[in-house]
């Protein structure tokens, strides 16, 4: 059952990889989470409070990240508690407590090979212009290590 | 599963327990000589150097974690008033006169004295520890402001007189954790003082320790020690509590809610310049930004143009008509394309790489492909029609109000020190450093002789119960929705205007929520008890402002007080400090004449007559 479930998981990635390609302004984990539901139907749905807003400081890739809880010990709010599985991606308990400094992801040992990515709340995201064309971007989240891609979206 | 806690909850369906261990009401007992209460850049500084004096034990108490703890934690990128630098063209004395003028007299001049004749000795030292504090991989040459021989980079900011160095302030933090460290330091990290133990108990005496609590655990804290430094720093959303808009992102941490000063008053010792207040740009003010502080995006030294390529009057100087009738066009931009290459590195290479909280964001703009010598940055000045969202004016960083000090950064009771924001009217990162350094020598000197603290088991319970109060409630109000009320209770009738009708209904108001809401609050885990606690302080803190806010019956232009109902500006027998102070359970008000630290050169000289200058040891 559950490593069904990682299969599907590959695949959604898999799929992602392509629509990021192709554009869509989607993130790995929030488009697998929003999709989880439509593919199967079968999970199942409990009793929760609304989200928190901003709710997401960071996003990890779970392939990556070793769990190694750096991020948890060096933020100075304890937005993240480790997770009670060993050698997983810690927990995001405090997110309404960021102050958006940063540490978590610059000591993280693993950024640069994607384990973690500071994930700038969409109502603090800015816009640039360049000079040459006068076309204006908007800041937006990459899904990509490789830092490229769709990380800016085009305002008409 | 997602590492959401949502995400967590559907893995099963569980609540896992607390990760860890739950020690509330366990005590610990350490005995020190040198107690360091807040271990951002003015304790680690206050720590090492209390700890080079031989024979001297040091313990440091860090709310987070100490490497990457407080204000500069995440970095810094320039150094203020280094005067002693033979770059600098101003003499240290007479640089700390044109601060305190700067400041109508409303300045910290014990404290600025120090930072101009000691803080280039702080700046090299860090250096010999090991930060980088000069361009030693020559990557801005020819950048202005660049000094070849030595490497140093002076560079101005908001075009104002060259007294900053640049320097490398993301590797400042790692460095003085290792330097205590090194010199046998004991840190202590996620502990929160929660209160300063007096001699035997009594209150107004000698400082003999301090109390603690674990943040993770809830364990108790128990700190026996000679003297003791505060180092907390200062407060930073005492009006502002809003984390959908914000985040705790008031340009300071969650982590700042005045826990040292109101200790401090609590244990008898003075505090003053309460009443600065300042305005508030709240609004929608929560815009777009390059770092924690909600700071434009295009801050310091980046030209800023219309949105025709029109020069915009510098430091915002477009007013809200000139818009109206259409003489600029919005959105306004920041044309780093626009500036000379040495410039636009310094801006962007060093300032937006090493100032504190703007390397993650910067990251994120050049991800998103911009790119400095082709694309303009959009600013947010006056695009709803309103001034810059700097909410960080009132209630976070320079001329708030704290601790009264002496020439040796004693506080008005004996064994107790201050220093970096921690003291009234406070600078930044090298003031903090040189307050820090000189605040551990001095301290160290004092208990260097005095006899071993008493404490008091009575102080203990009294404080442990007050301590624990809010984890034997399951319910009741929780503390973001305290700090949401004192917040709004600020904004009502502490904000802009002043009057004492308003005064005093915000006095009433914050004491019905001492007396109504407070003992319902509750904590379901160590955590929440830490933000319980902190609340706490907001709340002692807030009463202050507005007790310091009805005793000043005049209006103050550099204090940013307007009182309708005393609508003189600056009268000179107002020109005065007013101080407040814990007196049999009242709060008594005083003052302190401006300049009362006298001539500055004299009294520093003649308090420093063994001081060393650069470590050597
Ligand atoms: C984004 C940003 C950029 C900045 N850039 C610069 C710059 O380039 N140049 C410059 O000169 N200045 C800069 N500053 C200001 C500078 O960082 C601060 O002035 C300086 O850090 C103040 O030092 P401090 O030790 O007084 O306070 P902090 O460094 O903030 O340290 C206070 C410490 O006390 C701890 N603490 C609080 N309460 C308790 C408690 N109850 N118990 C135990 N510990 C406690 C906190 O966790 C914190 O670690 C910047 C600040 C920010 C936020
Ligand atoms: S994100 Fe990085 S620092 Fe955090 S646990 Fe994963 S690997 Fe470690
Ligand atoms: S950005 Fe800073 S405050 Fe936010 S989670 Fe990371 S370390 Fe903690």
């Amino acid at each position: 059952m559950k490593s069904t479930r990682k299969q599907e998981a590959i695949k959604r990635r898999d799929f992602l990889k392509v629509s990021a390609a192709a554009g869509a302004a989607v993130t790995l984990e929030g488009a697998g989470g929003a999709l989880r539901g439509a593919e199967d139907g079968k999970d199942k749905v409990y009793i929760l409070p609304n989200v928190t807003t901003p709710n997401r400081p960071v996003i990890r890739d779970p392939e990556v990240c070793n769990g190694c809880n750096t991020c948890v010990n060096v933020c100075q709010v304890d937005v993240y508690v480790p997770n009670p599985e060993k050698g997983k991606p810690p927990i995001t308990l405090h997110p309404d407590e960021c102050w958006y400094c940063g540490c978590c992801v610059n000591e993280c040992p693993l950024r640069e090979r994607g384990a973690i990515k500071f994930n700038w709340p969409l109502q603090w995201r800015g816009f640039y212009k360049r000079k040459a064309t006068g076309e204006v971007f908007r800041v937006g989240s990459s899904v990509q290590k490789d830092g490229k891609g769709d990380s800016a979206r085009r305002l008409k | 599963m997602t590492s959401s806690w949502h995400g967590l909850m559907e893995n099963g369906g569980r609540v896992p327990e607390w990760p860890y261990p739950v020690r509330y009401e366990q005590e610990q007992e350490i005995e020190t000589d040198v107690l360091v209460i807040g271990g951002g850049i003015a304790g680690c500084w206050a720590a090492l150097s209390a700890a080079r004096t031989k024979g001297v034990r040091v313990a440091l108490v860090e709310k987070a974690a100490t490497v990457r703890s407080g204000a500069g934690g995440p970095g810094g990128d320039h150094w203020d008033y280094a005067m002693t630098c033979p770059l600098m063209k101003v003499d240290p004395f007479v640089q700390c006169q044109n601060i305190i003028d700067g400041q109508s007299g409303y300045s910290n001049g014990i404290g600025h004295a120090i930072e101009c004749q000691e803080g280039y000795d702080a700046f090299l030292e860090i250096e010999k520890m090991g930060a980088k504090m000069r361009d030693t991989n020559d990557e801005f040459v020819g950048a202005p402001g660049r000094d070849d021989k030595t490497k140093l980079v002076v560079a101005s900011r908001y075009g104002q007189e060259n007294n900053s160095l640049r320097f490398w302030g993301t590797t400042v933090k790692p460095t003085l954790k290792k330097e205590c460290e090194r010199l046998g330091v004991r840190i202590f990290d996620r502990i929160m003082g929660t209160s300063l133990l007096n001699e035997r108990g009594i209150h107004g005496a000698r400082v003999a320790g301090a109390t603690g609590v674990n943040t993770r655990t809830g364990e108790f804290m128990i700190f026996k020690a000679k003297a003791v430094i505060l180092a907390t720093a200062g407060i930073g959303s005492v009006w502002v509590f809003n984390t959908e808009l914000a985040g705790i992102s008031t340009f300071r941490s969650r982590n700042a809610s005045g826990d040292g000063t109101v200790m401090a008053y609590r244990a008898g010792a003075e505090v003053t310049m309460m009443e600065k207040s300042g305005l508030l740009y709240l609004g929608t003010g929560y815009k777009h930004k390059i770092d924690s502080g909600g700071n434009d995006p295009v801050f310091e030294n980046v030209p800023s143009v219309d949105d025709n390529g029109k020069a915009l009057p510098p430091g915002y100087g477009v007013s809200r008509d000139a818009v109206l009738k259409g003489e600029f066009s919005l959105p306004f931009w920041g044309d780093f394309p626009g500036m000379s290459e040495g410039w636009r590195k310094i801006n962007w290479d060093l300032g937006y790489q090493e100032e504190s909280t703007a390397l993650a964001m910067r990251r994120c703009f050049e991800e998103a492909g911009y790119d400095p010598t082709k694309d303009l940055m959009m600013n947010h000045t006056l695009i709803e029609g309103s001034m810059p969202a700097h909410f960080r004016s009132p209630d976070s960083m320079n001329d708030r109000g704290g601790v009264v000090v002496d020439w040796n950064l004693r506080t008005t009771l004996e064994g107790l020190y201050a220093a970096g924001e921690q003291m009234f009217a406070p600078a930044a990162h090298g003031y903090a450093a040189a307050t820090g350094r000189y605040a551990g020598r001095k301290a160290a000197a004092y208990a260097s002789g005095a006899s071993r603290p008493v404490i008091s088991r009575e102080q203990i319970v009294r404080e442990k119960a007050r301590v624990y109060a809010p984890t034997k409630r399951k319910e009741g109000i929780e503390w973001k929705e305290l700090h949401a009320g004192m917040a709004r209770m600020m904004q009502y009738f502490c904000s802009e205007y002043k009057t004492e009708k308003l005064l005093n209904m915000g006095l009433d108001a914050l004491n019905e929520i001492e007396e109504d809401f407070v003992p319902k609050l509750y904590a379901l885990d160590p955590h929440k008890l830490l933000r319980s606690l902190e609340d706490l302080n907001i709340l002692t803190f807030s009463q202050l402002i507005i007790r310091g806010s009805l005793a000043r019956k005049a209006s103050s232009r550099p204090l940013n007080f307007q009182r309708i109902d005393y609508p003189q500006m600056d009268p000179p027998e107002w020109k005065k400090f007013i101080t407040l102070k814990l007196v049999n359970g009242k709060v008594e008000v005083g003052d302190l004449p401006h300049g009362y630290w006298g001539d500055l050169k004299e009294n520093y000289e003649a308090h420093n007559k063994d001081y060393k200058g650069v470590y050597a040891g």
